[in-house]
């Protein structure tokens, strides 16, 4: 493998591109996750057909439509499952679950503590932006207490999920935090994550301009 | 070990049938299983039905908690494990309350007269001991202390504190085991070495349970009760080597089998649920063959993994009965419409819910066909007996992996723990399959992962580590085009319904046509059944020639697509009927394909139907006056 590795070429950003457009909404933190993701896989030298991206339903689920590496947009949910399906088929792959908060933790919070306890070897990135965004802004299983969204015109009033800490009890192997607005950071977590062999969980805070503006802008003054 | 000589005379019989029933406790599956095997070895043909309750150990002494394994074996080819057992074991009240119905008038009973206490009689609703009360003089009864002469025979073992009274207790289902040995003239070598095995680390208990089988045996031989002793001959079978198989172990070793000759890994993920579970115990296994086995979180999850799996270039399988099937729809209808091939094994039990989960039943026959959002044709097949298990799971896979599509294979409980003996095939004999994995782009322009074979519109396999065929699979429709991007165009989707459709109509285009048993072709009726009810419909159909009626049988195996010509044939005579253990869901199926006024026998008993009943129905419909 080695051998063969140092004669393909240096695979650039664009190389991890598909020709798919991008249709999230203006300003959503997808598109930094996005550009960071494909960035990096170039800088690892990884290599785009032993590349998975497993999403299941959400706006963040899109995700494999815009990579140019093999993917599978599933059912909601489910990502995990089908992710640990492929691993266990084929460990040889180089697998990233891509979810949200609604689809991690609410309709899949089965699979996902599963799939950590199992420590399968996925890279699992949990897009939360505590909102159901896709169906249109219901509170999701991370929103605070007290959120007023379309399904809860008089504030929730059930506590919210934190993901790092269930990751955590479901003795995770690698559980990592970061934020879709610092690149850097970003990037490091994800190649932190990317290293481990096992399952590891990365939560990324996300903003959602449409139905949860400014939910992880706290202190920071923007 | 010499066997007994006997001054008794020798009867002997084409065929008989025995049912051993007691409480959960009593090992009456064990003590059934091993007769069966002794019935094996002697070279008799075989049918088996392991009967028993949900629960582990239901109250004891109670008609909740019999547990029953009746089997027919035969000196000629049988198709089921008989109507009417000629020799009932009844370990306690309960099991004679719940079983005496069944039994042949003159009948052999033989029982534990020390279990009829009248706590247990109580227990089991008898308002008199009907060992007393005259009500068993028609049968052939042997009322034997069955308890007590174990407990005798194993006083060495109790007095020197090698065995508890419980342990020497529970030896007298060999007691029962050698006595009805002895009756049917079969050596007690192959249970003997079976105890030696099973309780290598206990030489006290291999020791006792002979010591209880021989006295059983001695018992027979000595006491003056017994006025004959039987004897099968073995039956005439091809040359070959045989095995005892369950529906369930030829459902694992045709997926090997299929693995194999396709040159793929199988991949096989379930949830445990009866009574389908022994496909995952027997899989596990069998990681020699490159078997990977993986007991998923919940069904969902099970039937998930396999999608992952196939998209892996897998042969990813799962298994479950009807609530796991329920479940599984969703994730059914995601590999169908990444067209991805899996198999989907339903072993039917008693429903709707939870149900009758150690029953059997074929009443998942709409959820296969159709239980699933919109427009979901997927191919469906069932089982007709154990060892077609073996082959119907092969031919699932193949059709599977040919056609990029799921494949739900339909089992029952009855099938699953049934068994019988089969010649296995030599695997060089099956025919292999090609998964053609696609290699590089189909298109100038790269590789469009729904461009379909024109003569099958299966789309082509490339997976993950092929350099240069890089896509993206959904569950989202997608454009007419090849390339999988989305569309919601309103007339491409209706065109992608038709094609998904079409796709599985077309599998019948490479199925040989339906055989119908008919040997004359002038049959006044036309008995249809699927899966399960095969045995019993052959054997319905014998005797009813054998009564003088013109009769023909249809049995499918293929239920979607249906083998070409059984339309035909059910528009071709002048009556129809159709058996199945469910309310009708072929019958409606066949009725709305073809106007036809097929009539039905539908019974849900938990139960196989017998020959008896099918050849009954089956009469009145053909002696009814027509209209």
């Amino acid at each position: 493998m080695s051998a063969t590795e140092t004669e393909l070429p240096q695979l650039s950003r664009k190389d991890f591109a598909s020709d798919q457009e991008v249709r999230w909404c203006p300003g959503c933190g997808d598109y930094a996750i996005l550009a960071a993701m494909q960035s990096f896989l170039a800088d690892q030298g990884a290599r785009p057909e032993s590349t998975v991206f497993i999403s299941g339903i959400g706006c963040s689920s899109r995700f494999p439509y815009y990579m140019n590496t093999y993917g599978m947009h599933t059912i909601h949910g489910r990502a995990p499952a089908i992710a640990t399906g492929l691993a266990v088929a084929r460990p040889d792959l180089d697998i990233f679950v891509i979810t949200g908060d609604g689809d991690a933790l609410s309709i899949g919070g089965n699979h996902l503590i599963h799939a950590m306890r199992r420590n399968v070897n996925l890279t699992i990135l949990l897009f939360n932006n505590e909102i159901y965004g896709l169906t249109k802004g219901q509170y999701s299983p991370t929103s605070p207490v007290g959120t007023v969204a379309k399904s809860t015109p008089y504030g929730s009033i059930d506590e919210p999920l934190n993901p790092s800490t269930l990751a955590l009890g479901a003795e995770a192997s690698f559980v990592a935090r970061t934020i879709d607005r610092d690149r850097n950071h970003l990037t490091e977590t994800l190649a932190a994550a990317h290293a481990h062999k096992g399952a590891a969980l990365v939560e990324i805070l996300q903003n959602c301009p449409v139905f949860n503006d400014g939910a992880f802008s706290a202190g920071d003054g923007s | 070990m010499s066997t007994t000589e006997t001054p008794r005379e020798t009867v002997r019989l084409d065929a008989a049938t025995i049912r051993f029933a007691g409480d959960s406790g009593d090992g009456m599956q064990l003590t059934g299983t091993r007769f069966t095997n002794e019935s094996a070895v002697a070279g008799n043909d075989l049918a088996t039905l392991p009967d028993y309750p949900a629960e582990i150990r239901a109250p004891a002494g109670t008609l909740a908690g019999v547990s029953s394994f009746q089997l027919q074996f035969a000196a000629e080819d049988i198709h089921t494990p008989g109507d009417e057992p000629d020799v009932l074991v009844a370990m306690n009240p309960a099991a004679l309350k719940k079983h005496l119905p069944s039994l042949r008038a003159t009948g052999t009973l033989i029982i534990d007269e020390d279990a009829f206490t009248s706590r247990n009689l109580n227990k089991a609703g008898f308002d008199e001991n009907p060992l007393e009360d005259g009500s068993l003089e028609d049968y052939d009864l042997h009322a034997v202390q069955l308890t007590s002469l174990t407990l005798k025979a194993l006083e060495e073992f109790t007095e020197d504190g090698r065995l508890n009274r419980k342990e020497a207790e529970r030896a007298k289902n060999m007691f029962a085991l050698g006595l009805v040995s002895w009756m049917f003239s079969r050596s007690l070598d192959t249970t003997e070495k079976w105890l030696q095995e099973k309780f290598a680390k206990r030489p006290e208990l291999v020791e006792a349970n002979i010591k209880a089988l021989r006295t059983g045996r001695n018992f027979g031989d000595t006491t003056e009760s017994f006025k004959y002793v039987y004897e099968v001959p073995p039956a005439e079978l091809e040359a070959g080597t045989y095995r005892n198989v369950s529906g369930n172990q030829a459902v694992a070793w045709g997926l090997v089998a299929a693995a194999n000759r396709a040159g793929m890994d199988l991949f096989y993920g379930s949830y445990p649920i009866t009574p389908a579970s022994d496909i995952l115990h027997e899989l596990s296994r069998l990681k020699r063959f490159g078997v990977r086995t993986f007991q998923a979180e919940d069904e969902i999850a099970a039937m998930s993994s396999t999608v992952g799996a196939a998209f892996g270039g897998a042969l990813a399988v799962t298994a479950s009965s009807g609530p796991g099937i329920a479940l599984k729809g969703e994730a059914i209808g995601l590999a169908l419409m990444t067209e991805l091939p899996v198999v989907i094994v339903d072993v039917q039990r008693g429903g709707p819910s939870t149900g009758l989960p150690t029953k059997t039943e074929q009443s998942d026959l709409n959820i296969a066909m159709y239980g699933r959002n919109g427009e979901s044709p997927i191919p469906v097949l069932a089982a007709t007996s154990p060892s077609d298990a073996f082959f119907s799971a092969y031919e699932a896979a193949r059709i599977a992996v040919e056609n990029r599509t799921p494949v739900l294979l339909l089992m029952d409980g009855y099938l699953a723990n049934s068994s019988e003996p089969w010649n296995m095939p030599d695997p060089d004999t099956l025919n292999p399959f090609d998964p053609q994995y696609a290699a590089e782009p189909n298109t100038p322009e790269g590789f469009l992962p729904y461009l379909r074979d024109g003569e099958t519109l299966a789309r082509p396999w490339a997976v993950p580590g092929t350099s240069g065929l890089e896509h993206r699979l959904g569950g989202l429709e997608k454009d007419g085009l090849g390339s999988g991007n989305i569309s919601y165009d309103p007339s491409n989707h209706h065109e992608m319904t038709v094609v998904r459709q079409e796709k599985v109509d077309r599998i019948a285009d490479r199925l040989d046509p339906i055989e119908v048993d008919d040997p004359d072709g002038d049959a006044e009726l036309l008995l249809v059944g699927w899966g399960s009810t095969d045995g019993p419909l052959r054997s319905a159909v014998h005797r009813l020639r054998e009564d003088g009626h013109k009769v023909a049988h249809m049995q499918l195996r293929h239920l979607s697509p249906l083998r070409r010509g059984v339309d035909e044939a059910i528009k071709g005579y002048p009556k129809v009927l159709c058996a199945e253990n469910n309310l009708g869901q072929l019958t409606r199926l066949l009725r709305a394909r073809t106007l036809v006024d097929i009539q039905g026998h539908h019974r849900v008993t938990g139960l196989p139907f017998t020959a008896a009943e099918l050849v009954e129905v089956a009469t009145d419909l053909l002696t009814e006056e027509s209209s």
